[in-house]
Parts: C-alpha cells; sequence; structure tokens
C-alpha cells in the first residue's frame, strides 16, 4: 500500500517538475520573447504611430521600407502602412528632438506654434504607473525616508533617520543608533492627530530617492482615506490635509517631482480611475481612459507641447488616449500587439503541454507566485494523442492495456504524464 | 525504534554534522563582519537605503549555504549506508521499511533542523544590531525559501542516493535540482512571503517519494 502510495507521489513530483521546466525549455528554444508594441500620438500626422516587433512572416510593405533596420522591426500608421524609420522619428518630433536638429529639422511649427529644442525640452514629461508598483503587488519594506525638502544646498541628502506608519504613530528610527527617536516621532504624531489624520495608515506614497530636482514630501492614506501631504522643512512637519474627496478611496499616489511643478504625480481611486494630481490646491485631473484596470495593466503619460498621450497596456492589447492640453480627449486607438499572434511554435507548444505550472514574479506582480495556465483548445489534441501513444505503446510492449487510473493521468496531463508514466515503469 | 535510529544516526553523522554546522557558523560570523563593515564604510541611512529600499541583500553569502548544508547531511546519513548494501540490514528489522526508512529521514531532517534554524536565528541576530524589526522580517523572509532549498536538497539527495539504478538516479537528481530551483528565485528581497506556505508542499510530497527507492532498494529491483 505504501509502495503504491509513495509511486503515485513521485508520478505527481515528475508531473509538477516537467510542467515548470519543460514548457521553459521550449520556450527557450523555440518560442520568440517579444516586449510589448511602443504607440505614440503623432503631432505632425494627428493619429497614432507605432513600433513593433512582429511575430511571425514579415509582410513584403515592411520588409520593402525596411532601410536601416531588421523588417521585423516595423514602424506603422494607424491605418496599418508600414514606414521607414526615419518618417516615424519625424512623425515625433518631441520625442526625437535630438535627430530632428542633426537633419536640421528644428526648429518646427505645428499647430500655428513654434517649437526649438529648448521649448520641447522643458515641456516634455513622462509618467508610469505599473500594475506592480501599485502598493501591495511588490515586495517592499514599509520604512521610508521623509528628506528634508529645504536642504538648504543643491543636492538632496538622506536623513540620519527613517520613518513607519504603526497603528498608533507615525515612528522615527535613527539610523545611527537604530532606536527610537522619540522627539521626532512626539513631534510629526501629535502634528498629525491635531491636523485629524486617522491612524493607522492605509498607504504611504513618495518618491523616495535623493535622485530628483528636489522634494515633495509624502502623501500619506489615514484610515478613512483622506490624503494627507507630509513634509519636512528646516527638521519640523509641514502637514496638510489635502482636499481630495475621501470617497475616492485613494489606493495609490504615483509621485514624480518634475520641474515643471505642474503636478505632483498620479493618483489611482479604489474604482479605477485615474487623475493627476495637481500642484493647485491638490487639484484633480481625471484621465478619461476606458478599460483601464490597474491591476494588471501598465500606464504611462507622455506630455508634449501640444499632447498629453495615456497608453496603456495588458499581455496582449495596447490603448491609447491623446488629449489636448486641457486634457480634453482627442483620440483613442486600440492595437493587438504583435505578441499576442500564435505561431506554429505557439501551437505545438499547447499540443505538447495541456498546462504550464510558473513559480515566480509576474508583470503584475513582484511577488513570488505559482501559476497554473492552461491550455487552449489545441492541447485537447495533444491530450488526445499522448493518451493513444501511452495505450498502444503499453499494449506493444507489455501485451496488456494500462490502467484506468493511469490512461486518466496521461490523458489530463498529456507529455509530462507519459514521461511520469514511463519514469514509473522504470520503477516497477 | 525511532530512539534507536535516531542514535544510530547520531553516531554515524555526529562529526560531519559537527563540521557542517561550524562551517554555517563561520558564515555567520562572516556575515556579521561583513554587516558590520558595510556600516563602518557608509552613513547607516545611505546603508538602509541601499539594503531597504534598493534591495541589496547583505547576506547574500549566505544563500547556497543551506543548499549545500543539505546535500551533504543526506551524503553524510546515505552513502554510508549505499556502501556494501548496509541499509538492507536496517530495512530486514522486523519492523517496515517504510518506517525504518522515515525514521531515518526524521533524523537527517532533524539534523538539518539545527543547521537551517541556526543560520535563521543567527541572521535574525545580525539583522536586528543593525536594522529595525521591518529589515529583520525582511531579511528573515528572503532567506526562508533558502533553508526551504536544504530541505529539498536533503530530500532530493536521500531520494537520489537510495535509488539503486543509475537512469533512475539522474532522473531524481534533476528532479531534485529543478524542485531545489524554485526556493532559489533571483528576486527580490522577500518577494517568496506570500507563497512560502505553498511551497512547504513540493517537501511535504518529496518524503513519501523517498519511500519509492527505498521499497525498490528493499525489493532488489536494480532496472
Amino acid at each position: 500500500m505504501m509502495n503504491r502510495f509513495a509511486l503515485a507521489v513521485y508520478i505527481v513530483l515528475i508531473i509538477l517538475g516537467s510542467a515548470l521546466y519543460l514548457p521553459m525549455l521550449y520556450d527557450k528554444m523555440f518560442m520568440d520573447e517579444v516586449g510589448k508594441t511602443h504607440l505614440f500620438y503623432s503631432p505632425v500626422s494627428q493619429d497614432f504611430i507605432l513600433k513593433e516587433k512582429i511575430v511571425g512572416k514579415v509582410p513584403p510593405a515592411a520588409r520593402r521600407i525596411a532601410e536601416d533596420h531588421h523588417s521585423n522591426i516595423a514602424y506603422i500608421k494607424a491605418g496599418g502602412t508600414y514606414v521607414p524609420r526615419k518618417t516615424f522619428e519625424r512623425h515625433l518630433p518631441f520625442i526625437y528632438y535630438k535627430n530632428m536638429e542633426i537633419w536640421g529639422l528644428l526648429p518646427i511649427t505645428l499647430d500655428g506654434r513654434t517649437f526649438d529644442k529648448h521649448t520641447i525640452k522643458a515641456n516634455r514629461r513622462v509618467m508610469e504607473l505599473k500594475a506592480r508598483d501599485i502598493a501591495g503587488r511588490s515586495p517592499d519594506v514599509p520604512f521610508f525616508p521623509l528628506l528634508e525638502s529645504n536642504p538648504g544646498q543643491a543636492r538632496l541628502i538622506f536623513p540620519e533617520d527613517r520613518f513607519r506608519m504603526t497603528d498608533t504613530a507615525m515612528e522615527f528610527i535613527n539610523a545611527d543608533t537604530n532606536t527610537l527617536d522619540t522627539v521626532l516621532t512626539k513631534m510629526y504624531t501629535i502634528t498629525l492627530k491635531k491636523k485629524g489624520f486617522a491612524f493607522p495608515a492605509r498607504s504611504v506614497n513618495g518618491k523616495f530617492t535623493v535622485l530628483k530636482p528636489f522634494d515633495e514630501g509624502v502623501f500619506i492614506v489615514d484610515h478613512d482615506y483622506r490624503v494627507f501631504h507630509i513634509k519636512r522643512v528646516d527638521d519640523k512637519p509641514l502637514i496638510k490635509q489635502t482636499p481630495i474627496p475621501p470617497d475616492l478611496k485613494i489606493r495609490a499616489i504615483k509621485i514624480s517631482e518634475n520641474k515643471q511643478k505642474q503636478f505632483y504625480g498620479l493618483a489611482l481611486a479604489q474604482d479605477g480611475r485615474i487623475f493627476l494630481l495637481g500642484y493647485d490646491n491638490y487639484r484633480l485631473t481625471p484621465i478619461p481612459l476606458a478599460g483601464y484596470a490597474p491591476d494588471r495593466m501598465d500606464l504611462k503619460l507622455i506630455f508634449n507641447p501640444l499632447y498629453c498621450t495615456a497608453v496603456y497596456s495588458d499581455e496582449t492589447t495596447i490603448r491609447a488616449v491623446a488629449m489636448d492640453n486641457n486634457f480634453t480627449l482627442v483620440k483613442t486607438f486600440e492595437h493587438t500587439m504583435s505578441r499576442a499572434k500564435a505561431t506554429t511554435a505557439t501551437h505545438i507548444r499547447e499540443i505538447l503541454f495541456p498546462f504550464i505550472l510558473k513559480v515566480g514574479p509576474t508583470h503584475q506582480s513582484g511577488y513570488v507566485s505559482a501559476r497554473f495556465l492552461p491550455g487552449s483548445l489545441w492541447s485537447l489534441t495533444g491530450m488526445g494523442l499522448f493518451s493513444l501513444l501511452f495505450a498502444a505503446g503499453t499494449k506493444m510492449i507489455t501485451g496488456a492495456w494500462p490502467g484506468t487510473l493511469r490512461t486518466v493521468t496521461v490523458a489530463l496531463t498529456g507529455f509530462y504524464g507519459l514521461a511520469a508514466m514511463l519514469t514509473a515503469a522504470a520503477c516497477e | 525504534m525511532i530512539q534507536a535510529i535516531f542514535r544510530k544516526e547520531f553516531f554515524k553523522i555526529r562529526i560531519m554534522w559537527l563540521l557542517v554546522f561550524i562551517a554555517n557558523l563561520g558564515l555567520l560570523i562572516h556575515i556579521w563582519i561583513s554587516t558590520r563593515q558595510l556600516f563602518a564604510l557608509d552613513h547607516a541611512e545611505v546603508v538602509w537605503y541601499r539594503v531597504l529600499q534598493l534591495g541589496q541583500i547583505h547576506f547574500e553569502h549566505m544563500k547556497f549555504a543551506p543548499l549545500v548544508s543539505g546535500i551533504l547531511i543526506a551524503c553524510f546519513q546515505f552513502l554510508p549506508e549505499m556502501w556494501g548494501e548496509r541499509f538492507r540490514l536496517s530495512l530486514h528489522l522486523p519492523v517496515s521499511a517504510g518506517f525504518v526508512a522515515i525514521g531515518h529521514l526524521l533524523a537527517g531532517l532533524f539534523a538539518y533542523a539545527l543547521v537551517g534554524l541556526t543560520d535563521l536565528g543567527g541572521l535574525w541576530l545580525i539583522t536586528g544590531i543593525y536594522f529595525p524589526a521591518q529589515g529583520i522580517m525582511v531579511s528573515v523572509l528572503t532567506a526562508t525559501p533558502w533553508i526551504m532549498a536544504g530541505i529539498c536538497a536533503y530530500l532530493g539527495i536521500a531520494l537520489t542516493l537510495l535509488e539503486p539504478d543509475f537512469r533512475l538516479k539522474a532522473v531524481n537528481l534533476a528532479l531534485t535540482a529543478g524542485m531545489a530551483g524554485c526556493y532559489l528565485l533571483k528576486v527580490p528581497p522577500g518577494a517568496f512571503g506570500p507563497s512560502l506556505v505553498m511551497l512547504t508542499i513540493p517537501l511535504t510530497l518529496m518524503i513519501p517519494a523517498v519511500m519509492v527507492p527505498v521499497f525498490r532498494f528493499r525489493y532488489r529491483r536494480m532496472g
């Protein structure tokens, strides 16, 4: 009895091991790892334009215009026309402004306005909110520096302490002594409580680096979803309760200090709506994104002197919304990325492997997780083929049909099951 | 009977186990000195930034130590048993072969646990000197899967060494390497936190799986 149970467990282990590593090996040998498509709004053509790696056969039109690059890297207008790389870059003068300058195309006049290199540089900006950046989706140590916002020198420096939010206090720990700084702790906790802060905090949001032009402190969401802006100015707390409505239930704020001083960053509400958090009394400017799912999509906002483009994507589909300077919707675009295309190698993988096990972080989460990824209808073919192969092979070699349980195991696990049964046969 | 097996295993591996244990203690001392040096060379707040925020692992030398310890303990325990097929004597005692094998595995796992827990405890103490509670927590969460890799290695090497057939030895070794690899992924500190409980499943499955080569050995199935 013990022997049969042990053998069954051994078979399960072999199936698990195969489902983890065989697809990985197959992918390394036969699958092309393709990154996400780059999608932009062109202020020249006033339409979207994209760059992507073509999976599978390269269309002749793409091959014809590929002059100084591999033909499988395609530059495509929203209408589907392939363009050469230089044309693509000319469509995006605010991104490729250095090349535009070399080619003698600056200053450039668009929409009746003329832009030189300095104007372009001063008005460019990118903000990003990746799914794995949202609080709780990646491992981080909830222990933050509160930088001096008025350092009295050119460079920002880290303070000698870091803080953590406990159930009742904002605790500062001194790095030199690794002990609680009671003075700072009391000072900040009492000020927070006076301003109406409800402990415990829900999230602490800031850009915790000294590699930025200046410091805007941190935004802490309290237990009642009120957002507090906390700064350290001349080593004293400067705490404001922002007018951000608590019913938005702010989930994450991605701060990104920038010399333009127009927006602190992006704020994500519980219902998935995304806002720009402005310097103008913390005014929230909604970004009109349709179908944005923050837990599985990465979002990028590309600002230029004329437009702001919000680009967001999951693993297969990329969407974009172009807005004018007042964040009024100009145009939208949706595109199924080339990486989503099933090739012959994809189908063979699905036939061979009815499911795949993956252990590790994902694009959406920095935490290690074990994931069961089922195959497609093609997998049914493989499951049938391997069952037949197993049954016929067993009959030919031993003269008897295999047991029902074993056949069912191979039917459900395909190639993995066959490998496990071969090993089990060697054991018996 | 378990007591007798533990006594036999104690006498068999005590010197080699002690060497493994001392080597791990030596490694902990090395980690302590390296960590102290980090703080001597740079401002404490900068070290905190690097370790707690950028994800520098100040005890990364420890990553493969539990794995190697698990392999060594399994080798010290089962290689002498397989030389001249001495293990066959134990398996012919008037108790079930499964019981005897489990007894041996428990003795080995206990010996490994002493080493693994010392590593974790030592890391806790060293980190506690220089970092706050959050730092200790993330260090322990980072090192726990490495300790689990050691358990996996111990059970996998037992599975491999006890197998009488060389082809299946190779399969078992590959299985061990694959399973242990899951615990040694290159990920940011603390990334294993939510999956630690789930990752005990392969370890739990490996214990009964070791019975397969034990029974094959007991009944002289040489492939």
